[in-house]
């Protein structure tokens, strides 16, 4: 009986170690791990849709110290990936600059990262990253950014492409990386832990993740700066629709003054039909999940991105030429991009239009059933995406100046080439350089600066066609001038 | 049987706790030597954190020069221009800090920020606080640690041997300590450094008085130097003075020569990196203390202490209101400049045109990640540097003691700097400390003296022999930083009618009389 009792004594003694042990334990983990912090962030708008959360760091953060020392640990990886593809000449910087990214001074992290504690400070993306425009007015001018504009310097596809390449490298460990991180910040033998046994092996084998869900990327066109394959991305990995051969490499658009676009298809394709979807889906596209403040957040971001103003052109309009434009653009271009007219916002037919049409077949109604699925199994409202509406949508024209290269797929450089007879305009350019093009519309293109930085950008190449669109090309050329004139006004 | 068990491991135990108890007694402490009651002694002796990263043992710090004393120009430290006071065993700029079981030594802010002067060769050095350490050879410093760390004598035997004759003295563990960790690690340490200072390679020699300061930053991002543009290769400057940093914080002066950055307290954080303060070793109530006896009133520069042609120096104001006062401020102590001034404000590279390499150096991208650096602590993180378009106009206090001119160093005296750049010379000699009374700066002429040769400072190609090498002439023509085997040390610029290269022999020398009463 005394030993039975005894017994029971140390058992329960026993047991109410271990349930405390385990409880330290788990406050512990979930202090390290998940603590969610609210982000340090002013209530501008601008600051928000730039740098702001969109809570989806437990699905795709990466610590924030690991991912800051990544390029500096593996400068050769970023050599390598930031130029394939470029002009020979191509410099390569140091760091996330070299991928494109919009970086404003004093700031911690390019436009589109964000930065929030779920146990550890964690690096998500967010709209900003594809739509903030970097340019300049000229070669000795410094980066000015257009937020909500299309981040044509972009190379979003050598940024993915380096981050698994350095999680395959053998300096990808804690004894090369803790190092690195603890110049800048103040690790204690706990944290040193972290690192070591939690924290850089599950970053390594998040990319191999990436990796598996990005390999039809091989096997495809280089997306260039400034593009990606817009529905293949959530067709392959959010629906995990079998790969298949489709390519629809699309330029990033302007987020510009959506609000105006009501009741009109949006994406290049008229995928949806609300700004709503358009939010949604992109959001969960990149590892935001509908709990939480999802509706809330999301709200706000189609409030700022209804309202959201491009920069002027920032040249002197010759008004006289640019009335005569106007006229012009009333006669050749308003049917279709004015606001308010009857084909405004609707998808232009392909065999009227003409432009490449890689894009609409990679995108049927059944991808988007599948996506529809995945949205509402998510627990989201209904987003109706709706498969490719077999030609492309013709847009109002917003900061018009900011969004070349021009067509869906940015295949022609400046609206000067968008005017001239597709036989004229460029087979091959260069792409992802900065400086504005003031004569033609776009930006500069060729010559030695161009191809030192930009892309080579061949049109030849499947999805890359810059045939159709031809309306205007029967102008004269003072018309046209007359006409890029007004154009650079809206 | 069992007793024996316990006995072992409760003796295992307990001889573990020992040992840990003894190694976190040796090596756990951080004792940094300090001067809280002397600003100035702080600051020429002070730590910046720094030692706790790249300090070396006093005693290897001790011998080294004699150890490897081939590799050094002359004798000591003394022969890379460093300074040595009454009293001290180790020279100014040097800090002290009790750390990993040593007493370890590192550069600090005054290493470059601490200069002297004589009256005449005969006369002693008198030593200035916060003035360019126009003798310190920092390039060769680094060259000459690397050479002697990586040299065969370089072996734990040697060094304890030579530290000992220095008069240190090691315990048994300390001893041990330098044969398994110290020596192994500063090989490890000085390759490290080696590769990413690469950049020294690819530019002309700084020689005394100057460095490169924004490669360093690029360096430890580890960037690729090789495959960055060959105009953004070159950052070398002058070191410059550091007086009277209230009226430039007070007036938001942009700091650095190209004006990157309008806060002192950002600017010295940043300049700490040179030491090695990193964001985790820096010593911030040390670097406080420092700032705010930089800010304070009491750091200003000496008076001139030679005689002033009092009619002259009349004479001269006007001529100096009119030619420099809007970019230079009134005078020595007062930087308003009128209605039109913009003292410490950025003088765009296409009106001052002087040598483009420094401005080219750093760039937009080294500026946005250097957001980065400060990362953990959000209330430190750097926020205001810029990427600008020229050199910043800066005032000239103490004027007479911060030869030879211009940010890079390439003119060396005030007469010099006002005739037009192809009057200027072509070469001359850097590192002589007796001043240039006529023509106010350094005396520039002297090769040699007393067996030390002083440094050859070239702004071309100046003989027949090296005529064939790319961009010979050092030209820039556009405002754009050319390669070539003398880039960055081009005397051009700051020329022409507004900045009074065309006035009469006679104003000129007016106008230096002036500026002896800065």
């Amino acid at each position: 009986m005394a030993l039975r009792s005894r017994w029971k004594r140390w058992t329960a003694t026993v047991l109410v170690l271990v349930v405390l042990v385990a409880a330290a334990g788990g406050a512990l983990v979930w202090s390290k791990f998940f603590k969610s912090d609210k982000q340090q962030l002013s209530d501008d708008p601008v600051a928000r849709f730039a740098y702001g959360s969109l809570d989806g760091e437990l699905l795709a953060g990466i610590p924030y110290p690991i991912f800051m020392i990544l390029p500096r640990v593996f400068p050769d990886l970023v050599a390598k990936y930031a130029t394939e593809g470029y002009g020979p000449q191509k410099p390569s910087y140091g760091g996330y600059g070299a991928f494109g990214l919009a970086w404003q001074e004093g700031e911690r992290l390019p436009f589109g990262l964000s930065i929030k504690r779920l146990g550890y400070e964690r690096v998500t993306i967010n709209c900003a990253l594809c739509h903030t425009a970097s340019y300049r007015l000229s070669a000795e001018d410094q980066p000015r950014f257009a937020v909500g504009g299309p981040a044509h310097t972009l190379n979003l596809q050598g940024l993915l492409r380096f981050l698994i390449a350095a999680s395959h490298d053998e300096r990808f460990s804690a004894t090369r990386l803790i190092p690195e991180i603890s110049v800048h910040f103040p690790l204690d033998w706990l944290d040193w832990g972290d690192y070591a046994t939690v924290l850089i092996p599950a970053t390594r084998t998040a990319l191999h993740l990436v990796e598996g869900q990005l390999g039809w990327m091989n096997e495809k066109p280089a997306w260039g700066p400034g593009r990606d394959d817009a529905f293949n991305l959530p067709k392959y990995i959010l629906t995990q629709t079998p790969w298949d051969d489709t390519t629809g490499n699309t330029d990033f658009p302007a987020v510009w003054r959506l609000g105006t676009r009501k009741g009109q298809l949006y994406h290049s394709a008229g995928e949806a039909k609300s700004l709503y979807a358009v939010v949604a889906t992109s959001a969960i596209g990149i590892g935001s999940l509908p709990t939480g403040g999802f509706v809330e957040r999301n709200q706000r971001l189609e409030d700022f991105i209804a309202r959201a103003e491009p920069p002027k052109f920032p040249r002197p309009i010759d008004a006289g030429l640019a009335d005569r434009g106007e006229a012009l653009y009333r006669a050749r271009c308003a049917e279709c991009h004015a606001d308010g007219e009857k084909r405004t916002g609707t998808a232009i037919p392909l065999n009227e239009l003409g432009t490449d049409p890689e894009h609409i077949r990679g995108w049927n109604q059944a991808n988007a059933d599948r996506m529809n699925v995945v949205v509402l199994t998510l627990g989201a409202a209904n987003a109706d995406v709706e498969g490719a509406q077999g030609g492309y949508v013709a847009r109002p024209l917003v900061g018009l100046w900011l969004l070349g290269p021009y067509l869906h797929n940015g295949s022609v450089p400046t609206l000067w080439d968008l005017l001239s007879p597709a036989d004229k305009r460029p087979g091959v350019f260069y792409r992802g350089y900065d400086v504005v093009d003031f004569d033609h519309v776009g930006f500069v293109s060729t010559g030695n600066e161009a191809e030192a930085n930009g892309f080579r950008f061949d049109t030849g190449i499947r999805g890359n066609g810059n045939g159709g669109h031809l309306y205007g090309t029967d102008l004269s050329d003072s018309d046209k001038s007359a006409l890029i004139e007004f154009l650079k006004k809206l | 049987m069992w007793r024996i068990v316990y006995a072992l491991v409760g003796g295992a135990i307990l001889m573990a706790v020992v040992i840990a108890g003894f190694l976190y007694y040796e090596l756990s402490g951080d004792d940094p030597e300090t001067f809280f009651d002397n600003p100035v002694k702080q600051f020429k002796y002070g730590s910046t954190g720094g030692d706790l990263l790249a300090g070396l043992p006093a005693g290897i710090f001790k011998a080294m020069p004699m150890l490897c004393r081939d590799y050094l120009p002359g004798k000591g430290w003394e022969s890379l221009g460093f300074i040595f006071e009454e009293g001290m065993d180790r020279p100014v700029g040097t800090s002290r800090r009790h750390s990993l079981g040593f007493d370890r030594i590192a550069l600090n802010c005054a290493a470059c920020h601490v200069g002297t002067y004589r009256d005449v060769p005969q006369s002693p050095r008198r030593v200035v606080t916060g003035m360019p350490s126009h003798r310190v050879d920092l390039a060769r410093f680094t060259k000459f640690v690397t050479q002697c760390v990586l040299d065969g004598r370089f072996n734990p035997w040697q060094v304890i041997e030579a530290a000992e004759q220095t008069g240190e003295h090691y315990s048994a563990f300390q001893r041990l300590l330098i044969k398994y960790a110290v020596v192994p690690a500063m090989r490890e340490a000085v390759l490290l450094v080696r590769d990413r200072f690469r950049f020294l390679d690819r530019e002309v020699e700084s020689g005394p008085g100057r460095f490169d300061t924004f490669n360093p930053a690029k360096a430890l991002l580890n960037w690729p130097f090789e495959l960055l543009p060959p105009r953004e290769a070159v950052g070398i400057v002058d070191f410059p003075s550091l007086w009277l940093q209230g009226p430039r914080e007070e007036l938001h002066m942009h700091l650095h020569w190209d004006g990157n950055n309008d806060s002192v307290e950002e600017r010295n954080r940043s300049a700490s990196f040179g030491s090695g303060a990193v964001p985790t070793t820096l010593d911030r109530q040390s670097l406080k203390f420092i700032a705010d006896w930089l800010i304070s009133t009491a750091n200003r520069p000496p008076k001139y202490p030679f005689p002033i042609d009092a009619a002259r120096a009349e004479a001269g104001k006007p001529l100096y209101a009119r030619y420099c006062a809007s970019c230079h401020g009134a005078s020595g102590s007062d930087f308003s400049g009128g209605p039109s001034g913009h003292i410490g404000q950025v003088e765009p590279i296409d009106r001052i045109r002087t040598d483009p390499c420094r401005l080219d150096n750093y760039t937009h991208s080294l500026s946005a990640e250097q957001g980065n650096l400060y990362a953990a602590y959000p209330s430190e993180r750097f926020s205001h540097f810029r990427k600008t378009n020229g050199y910043a106009n800066l005032p000239l206090d103490g004027i007479w003691l911060r030869g030879p001119y211009l940010h890079n160093g390439s003119v060396p005296t005030i007469r010099d700097l006002l005739e037009s750049a192809d009057r200027r010379p072509k070469s001359f000699y850097r590192g002589y400390d007796v001043i240039d009374q006529r023509k106010l700066g350094f005396v520039s002429g002297v090769a040699e003296e007393n067996g030390v040769k002083f440094f050859r400072y070239e702004t071309q190609c100046v003989d027949a022999a090296c005529a064939g090498e790319p961009n010979a002439e050092n030209r820039h023509d556009d405002n754009v930083c050319v390669p070539g085997k003398w880039a960055g040390n081009s005397n051009r610029g700051h020329e022409g009618a507004d900045y009074g290269t065309e006035i009469s022999a006679e104003q000129k020398d007016a106008i230096v009389e002036y500026l002896k009463t800065f």
